[in-house]
């Protein structure tokens, strides 16, 4: 009887022990690396990158009321250099296309940057009579507003576009939309903002306080796999539509991402940006991205990857500009989404399998 | 000759305690009943078989179809009630069918859904069907041997899986999966190490191939069993096994003595043995051999499909071939038609685990290839010819081609035979085809 209490207590202190242990409630709290990496990738790469946008959409409204105020080409150019800029951080941190980005009831994504762009919903607005207020704006339509329309009011082909602000409609509608763009930004960077909205709080506080990542190794898993969806995203529906692959081969420019300033190819390098940040750090002794992760656990992709997105950043430069290459150097082009493809597959084959990051779902295994 | 044959009849007819047997249903209809209770609370229902529009199938049972939402819900209903049954011992082994052929039904539907310890339960709630478990219902000595078979080979298989280079010489996917607990207090500094998950490689095969005898042996049983709730426990803490473990150490209880309930419970509240319940005829003792031949070679049939079977994963399931693979992939087709070519990607049309199991499984890559030949001729295509872009990587080796891209894969009949459009998994250095862009 002794023994068996004996063998029995032991089991129930080892299991106890165990489960402590294994659930993390030790005594003192040890940062995770994955929560450290996540931290860095929010503070320095997403909230950053959505601050740019704030401020760099700020100077694109800037602009467009100095282009409004007076009319002049050099104002244009201004007007079409801010809007330029404030793509760059948008399109580095596409990574983070979900959450606040695409779910509702915010769903910022497609208020700030629906494409194709669609000019007959631009039209519509240009063509109606309602008052173009800060709330009209708000309430207008994805494909009427964000980034590609207000490309489109800025580009628009086969019009002289600075003799088209002479029109004040298209002047109230650019400024109204500007101001919706700057508004849109403030307030997906205010989702993300722990202080505010805290959206982060869901990733960094994975298996804590995080109501959709139960542990740190999905939410990393999260992140690392969306860098290899985004790559194919770009490879089927930036590169491939454009080029027909879904339309038995002919080409289809009216599909592509900013297809009125010729900024397609110049988008997808700032998305590949992203990604080299999110993979490399930014050289700071606190952050050496998911390279530095890798290393701490012996392993290592920094030359497969400088590789692949070297090879793809000059597969990119031999497909500009999109609209002509789609019609005239169309294995170029294609070339270029077989090179991505590569990158594509040193993250989703050999990265995830690396850190064990396939994402499932939340069921069992064995 | 005659005489033997006669006297392994009468070992195998004689009467047993109940107690060990009714004790095992007990626990396993207790924990059936809050497998299903967590997996329809926690939405599955829905997410693994009512929102996929594609449904990978068991080869010869594309007939089993999800049923609308009320008949699902009306299956996992049927499969709590008859855990219920099992549980309490009412109408036991009418109970533990029905079980059997809702929760059979249920993981029939989608092969990405397939688990290990999901078949042993059906088996487990087969043979309760078939052998007389109820504690006032007297049993026989051939209850039991079919249980200890059936566990048994569970875990032999289990340990015999495990003595591959990968598992022994790398630790591998150990050392990857261990990994992941770096960070951990106290704990996280010793799994990280590579000796660690050397360790646990090695205990856990020894563990596999040892536990059975131990457990069979009086002297051991104790040991052995407290060595197994250690062993298992540790699992479900550091991996998302489910009721795995649970499952595991309720069926280790089958190699106790038969009686062993008795000596924690009040005598009174089991019935004592009467009666001398089922005897085993002669014609069921040829079914039982069937069944337990049909046990042991169906795990052996990897010897006849060529190539590493944790990468081809032919012979792979039904095989109890547990935890013994960390695999990632990417796949997509290029489905070439009379029309021209078309990039398909499967992520966008299946669901996360659909895409995780069939980007690292050629049979599911050969399944949707033939899924999209069938949708394009649908659509007035001719001539449909389905290309795989597929690699994977497994137990931390460089990425390689899983599927021969120059392989029309809708030219090839589903079949249980190997198949040919499968890239072998390339010996260290060794980049041709496996490696090719």
């Amino acid at each position: 009887m002794k023994r068996r209490t004996f063998v029995i207590g032991c089991a129930a202190l080892g299991a106890g022990a165990g489960l402590e242990l294994g659930l993390g409630c030790g005594p003192t709290e040890i940062e995770d690396q994955r929560q450290k990496l996540l931290t860095a990738w929010g503070q320095r790469v997403l909230l950053a990158s959505y601050s740019e946008v704030e401020t760099r959409a700020a100077e694109l409204e800037t602009s467009a009321q100095a282009l409004c105020q007076a009319r002049s080409a050099e104002a244009l150019e201004a007007a079409r250099s801010a809007w330029w800029a404030a793509r760059a951080p948008w399109k580095r941190a596409e990574v983070f296309a979900f959450g606040p980005y695409s779910e509702e009831p915010q769903r910022f994504g497609p208020k700030m940057d629906f494409w194709p762009a669609r000019p007959d919903s631009i039209a519509n607005t240009l063509n109606g009579t309602e008052p173009l207020t800060a709330q009209a704006a708000a309430d207008l339509g994805a494909p009427a507003k964000g980034f590609a329309a207000i490309e489109y009011l800025l580009y628009q082909p086969g019009v002289d576009v600075l003799t088209e602000f002479s029109n004040t409609r298209r002047c109230e509608y650019l400024l109204a939309i500007s101001a919706d763009l700057v508004t849109q930004a403030a307030a997906l960077r205010a989702a993300w903002e722990p202080a505010q909205g805290n959206y982060l709080g869901e990733l960094t506080g994975a298996g804590k306080t995080s109501v959709h990542y139960e542990t740190l190794q999905l939410a990393l898993g999260e992140i690392v796999n969306r860098m290899g969806y985004t790559i194919e995203y770009i490879r089927d529906t930036k590169l491939g539509k454009p080029l027909g692959t879904n339309s038995d081969g002919t080409p289809q420019p009216d599909v592509a991402e900013s297809q009125f300033s010729g900024r397609a190819i110049e988008d997808i390098r700032d998305n590949l940006r992203g990604i080299e940040r999110l993979y490399f750090g930014d050289g700071s002794p606190g952050e050496a991205g998911l390279e530095g992760y890798l290393k701490q656990r012996d392993r290592s992709f920094a030359k497969e990857m400088r590789r692949e997105l070297d090879a793809s950043f000059g597969a990119l430069d031999a497909i500009e500009p999109l609209s002509e290459a789609i019609v005239s150097r169309r294995s170029e082009v294609e070339a270029a989404i077989d090179r991505l493809r590569s990158l594509q597959r040193v993250i989703q084959v050999d990265i995830i399998n690396a850190l064990a990051l396939s994402v499932g779902f939340g069921n069992d295994g064995d | 000759m005659a005489t033997e044959r006669e006297s392994l009849l009468e070992r195998l007819n004689r009467p047993v305690d109940p107690a060990g047997i009714a004790a095992f249903r007990v626990a396993f209809g207790a924990l059936m009943l809050f497998a299903v209770v967590r997996f329809v609370a926690r939405g599955w229902v829905g997410e693994l078989y009512l929102e996929p529009s594609f449904h990978f199938t068991y080869y010869g049972f594309d007939w089993v179809r999800p049923l609308p939402v009320w008949g699902m819900g009306a299956l996992f209903a049927l499969m709590g009630l008859s855990a219920i049954g099992i549980m309490f011992g009412a109408f036991t082994r009418a109970s533990a069918l029905v079980f059997f052929l809702t929760f059979g039904y249920a993981e029939l539907i989608d092969k990405s859904t397939y688990l290990n310890h999901y078949y042993l339960v059906s088996l487990l709630a087969l043979l309760l069907a078939l052998v007389p478990s109820s504690a006032s219902s007297p049993v026989r000595a051939w209850a039991y041997l079919l249980f200890r078979i059936q566990v048994g080979l569970v875990y032999f298989y289990a340990g015999f899986a495990k003595l591959n280079s990968d598992w022994l010489f790398e630790a591998q996917p150990l050392r990857t999966w261990l990994q992941v607990y770096r960070d951990l207090p106290l704990i996280g500094s010793l799994l990280g190490q590579t000796p660690t998950a050397f360790a646990m490689s090695w205990a856990g095969a020894a563990f596999d191939l040892l536990i059975v005898p131990l457990l069979l042996c009086k002297r051991s049983r104790r040991l052995a069993y407290a060595a197994a709730v250690a062993f298992h426990v540790s699992i479900w803490l550091l991996f998302p096994v489910g009721v795995f473990s649970w499952v595991m150490l309720v069926s280790a209880t089958v190699f106790f003595d038969p009686s062993w309930p008795r000596r924690w419970l009040k005598k009174s509240s089991i019935p004592s043995l009467s009666g001398a319940g089922a005897a085993l005829s002669r014609p069921a003792a040829a079914l039982a051999a069937a069944y337990v031949a049909l046990q042991v070679l169906v795990p052996l049939r990897f010897v006849a499909y060529p190539g590493a079977v944790n990468w081809t994963e032919e012979a792979f399931r039904f095989a109890w071939r547990v935890m013994l693979i960390e695999k990632s992939g990417s796949v997509e087709y290029r489905v070439v038609t009379d029309r021209g070519q078309t990039l398909v990607l499967p992520r966008a049309e299946l669901t996360p685990l659909q895409y995780k199991m069939m980007s690292t499984q050629p049979d599911m890559i050969h399944e949707y290839a033939l899924h999209l030949a069938a949708r394009f001729r649908a659509a007035g295509h001719a001539d449909v010819r389905v290309y795989a872009d597929a690699f994977a990587s497994l137990n931390g080796r460089p990425g390689q081609r899983l599927i021969d891209p120059g392989f029309d894969l809708a030219s090839a009949r589903r079949s249980l035979l190997p198949q040919p459009f499968i890239v072998p998994l390339a010996a260290p250095g060794n980049s041709s085809l496996a490696s090719a862009r």
